[in-house]
């Protein structure tokens, strides 16, 4: 496949998804990015890197491979990648290229089929399955493009959720609920379902969800896939806002380059492999 | 994970399936409601019908009634005429009735129950006075009262032998129309005749009748004091056995009071035997049941000149309770195997739905992993789903069961009640209660409930595995 190819169907892609048809918008992005400036709110000035920030996930020649019906489908081939602490990190690339299949592995949702993942200093393939969910409960917080909130539970109770998991005791997780909603800014909609709020509001309380153990990572799929311009804009501020206050590493799979905008990094995946932009 | 927190995810999936559950909940609560309905129902039964058969004497006597067969060898024994003459004997009785008011019926009632029979059967007592003498401590003297009003209720001395009266003799001031009546009405009369007899002393000569040709003398060998401490079946009344009367004492009484000990070791005898606890009188039937206590008796059929084999050792009282146990735990037995089909049917539903919601539910497991929920955590959540499912059905079973247990007790209670009454023989000093069928207990619902949880378990086991084998990464793939 020619280049030119290949970076038509990725415009292509582009337009579909991201830009919903638009191919306005679409220009104007190209406009933009050739013309060197940020679609970033300019007035939010980029976080200065001090340099000395320890490295929090290492992703050392990573493989998956997936068996579909009889072939193997290589999602990711000798990926390696370092994400420091406190860092916004996006990982964009077409669909396909392995994005998700990257934010599970780390995420400790999947094992890699060869090389060696280690978060917080501890060696993912080597945890048991228990372990791998107490990791996913206390290390990682997720946030998923479909919001996943539970529509039978008030806000606070689909806080609450991985404080249950946790262990965590009463008292504590109103306290820590109270705190979540309060940083994502829904501290009066506790009481409301899910349904009774809108798309952003919905995935704020999804990031309040994320935040309520303090992890040390946030994984996020495609967190604005859902919603619309004004709706991710707020979403990317929170998480930008967190992210400032709170040093939360974070990594974010996109294939929106206004989201990855917002990042200090992008790390392009193409084909299962790794370019890392600075 | 808490089981406070489980259970408390767990019943929020009610909200959302409250036709589902409803359902299920009432399937499984069918097979459950028989369950705990029959096993209820027949405690109850069996509790009334154990002191119905069993339990005589205002509670506080035991009786079991005893036929042994004494002989040492085997005799023949060819059917007597009686040397009275039966039939003026009753017109002379008639006429000492008609003084008293009794009706003819009752007389002739008594006459053709016992009398008549006992005469025939007791061919060497040839006269009345012989055969009375011989009843004062017979089942029959509540009888001999009744003809002879010259015999006295004293008041009570020392050495007083307890006795139970069959409940026949009581029949005696029924009434014209005593087979008349309903089972209520005999039962209710007998009872206010229990009330009346019960606890009485009464004081019979013992008479020693000889007979010489065409005279007897009778000499009076003593007095004994009789108390009535209860009552037995009404058909101990009649005995045909060779020189037989219902004798009824103590045990102690049949050790260690002379004359009583004579009657036993003459021969044959119909006995009921009257205990003072429930233990004594269990004792004595295991100990007679594993006992070499039948013999075998062979009579000449007077007609046919046949030889005929008889073996003997009744336990009526008991056996008819045994008889009525069987016929109980039968009818359990089939009851309980509809009851478990259903149940089965209920607990197919509950695999089947569990196995519904858990794929309805695939999603929302798989987000519950990805934010952090083990494996066993799934479990727990799903755990407390089929337990709180099984923890309504269950109470509805109990609920059900009880309704049904008041309402059978007050269309049939009457009607089984006085039926065990008479197929007991009238003996019973039991009052109707309230509610026959009514026999859940704790222990009941507690097996229940275990027994619900355990068989919900095993029937979810599978989908619950299933569930917590639900891998996290559809939280990222599914919409
Ligand atoms: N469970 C799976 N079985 C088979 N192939 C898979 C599976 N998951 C992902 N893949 C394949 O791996 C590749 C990368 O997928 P994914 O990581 O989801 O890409 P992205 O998120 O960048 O769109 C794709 O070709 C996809 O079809
Ligand atoms: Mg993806």
């Amino acid at each position: 496949m020619s280049m030119k190819k290949e970076l038509l169907t990725q415009l292509q892609t582009e337009l579909q998804t991201t830009y919903h048809g638009d191919l306005k918008a679409l220009l104007r992005h190209i406009e933009k990015t050739l013309e060197g400036k940020s679609s970033v709110d300019s007035s939010k000035p980029r976080r200065e890197r001090t340099g000395d920030e320890s490295v929090i996930v290492t992703v050392s020649d990573v493989s998956r491979e997936y068996l579909f019906n009889g072939n193997t489908v290589q999602a990711l081939k000798h990926a390696n990648a370092e994400i420091r602490s406190g860092e916004i990190v996006a990982l964009v690339g077409p669909s396909g290229s392995g994005k998700s299949t990257m934010l599970q592995l780390i995420g400790g949702l999947d094992t890699p089929s060869s090389g060696s993942i280690v978060v917080d200093g501890k060696e993912l393939s080597a945890m048991k399955e228990s372990a791998r969910s107490e990791y996913r409960n206390q290390t990682i917080g997720f946030i998923f493009q479909f919001f996943h909130l539970q529509p039978y539970l008030t806000v606070e109770q689909n806080v609450e959720i991985p404080l249950l998991f946790g262990d965590v005791n009463t008292v504590e997780r109103k306290k820590r609920v109270a705190e979540a909603l309060a940083s994502v800014g829904l501290s009066e909609y506790a009481k409301h379902r899910p349904s009774q709020l809108s798309g952003g509001q919905q995935q704020r309380v999804a990031i309040a969800r994320a935040l309520v153990n303090h992890p040390k990572v946030i994984l996020a799929d495609e967190p604005t896939g859902n919603l619309d311009r004004a709706n991710a804009t707020e979403v990317m501020k929170l998480l930008h806002t967190i992210n400032e206050e709170r040093g939360t590493t974070m990594v974010i799979v996109t294939h929106d380059h206004f989201v990855a905008d917002f990042a200090d990094r992008s790390i392009e995946l193409i084909d299962g492999t790794l370019n890392t932009h600075i | 994970m808490k089981h406070r927190d489980a259970l408390r995810i767990a019943s929020t999936k009610f909200r959302t399936r409250k036709i589902r559950t409803a359902f299920l909940v009432l399937s499984l609560a069918v097979g459950l409601t028989m369950i705990a309905a029959l096993a209820g129902g027949v405690a109850g039964v069996m509790k009334t019908a154990r002191a119905i058969f069993l339990d005589a004497g205002q509670g506080r006597y035991y009786a079991v009634e005893v036929t042994t067969l004494n002989r040492s060898e085997n005799t023949v024994v060819e059917a007597k005429k009686p040397s009275i003459d039966v039939g003026s004997y009753i017109q002379e009785r008639k006429e000492q009735y008609s003084q008293k008011d009794i009706s003819v019926q009752q007389v002739q009632m008594i006459m053709d129950n016992s009398l008549k029979q006992t005469l025939t059967e007791l061919p060497e007592l040839t006269t009345m006075s012989g055969l009375l003498s011989f009843q004062t401590s017979d089942a029959q003297f509540i009888q001999s009262y009744i003809i002879d009003p010259t015999i006295q209720w004293d008041t009570p001395q020392d050495s007083i032998v307890p006795v139970l009266v069959p409940t026949a003799a009581l029949i005696g001031d029924g009434g014209p129309d005593w087979y008349n009546k309903s089972a209520k009405e005999q039962y209710t009369f007998l009872q206010e005749q229990q009330k009346k007899y019960l606890g009485k002393i009464v004081q019979y000569h013992s008479i020693k009748a000889k007979s010489e040709s065409n005279t007897t003398t009778t000499e009076v060998t003593g007095k004994t004091q009789y108390k009535i401490v209860g009552f037995a079946p009404e058909d101990l009344y009649a005995s045909n056995l060779y020189q037989s009367g219902t004798f009824i004492v103590p045990n102690w009484a049949a050790k260690n009071i002379p004359e009583v000990q004579g009657l036993f070791e003459q021969g044959n005898y119909r006995t009921l035997i009257a205990f003072a606890n429930k233990k004594d009188r269990n004792d004595f039937i295991a100990a007679k049941q594993g006992q070499q206590v039948q013999e075998v008796e062979k009579r000449t059929d007077a007609a046919s000149g046949e030889t005929l084999e008889f073996s003997h050792y009744f336990m009526p009282a008991q056996g008819r309770f045994d008889a009525f146990s069987e016929i109980a735990s039968q009818f359990q037995k089939f009851f309980f195997g509809v009851a478990g089909f259903l149940l089965a049917i209920g607990e197919i539903m509950l695999l089947l739905t569990v196995g519904r919601v858990v794929a309805d539910s695939r999603k929302e497991i798989g987000v519950y992993r990805a934010i952090g929920a083990s494996r066993s955590d799934v479990r727990k959540i799903f755990f407390w789903y089929v337990c709180v499912l099984t923890a309504a059905a269950t109470f509805i079973a109990v609920v059900l069961a009880i309704t049904g247990q008041i309402i059978a007790s007050v269309k049939w209670g009457e009607q089984l009640f006085y039926g065990l009454v008479q197929f007991s023989g009238n003996a019973a000093v039991v009052a109707q209660p309230k509610y026959l069928f009514l026999g859940t207990n704790g222990l009941h619902i507690l097996a229940l409930f275990g027994f619900a949880f355990v068989s919900a378990l095993v029937a979810s086991a599978i989908p619950i595995f299933r569930a917590s084998r639900i891998d996290p990464i559809i939280a990222l793939k599914e919409e």
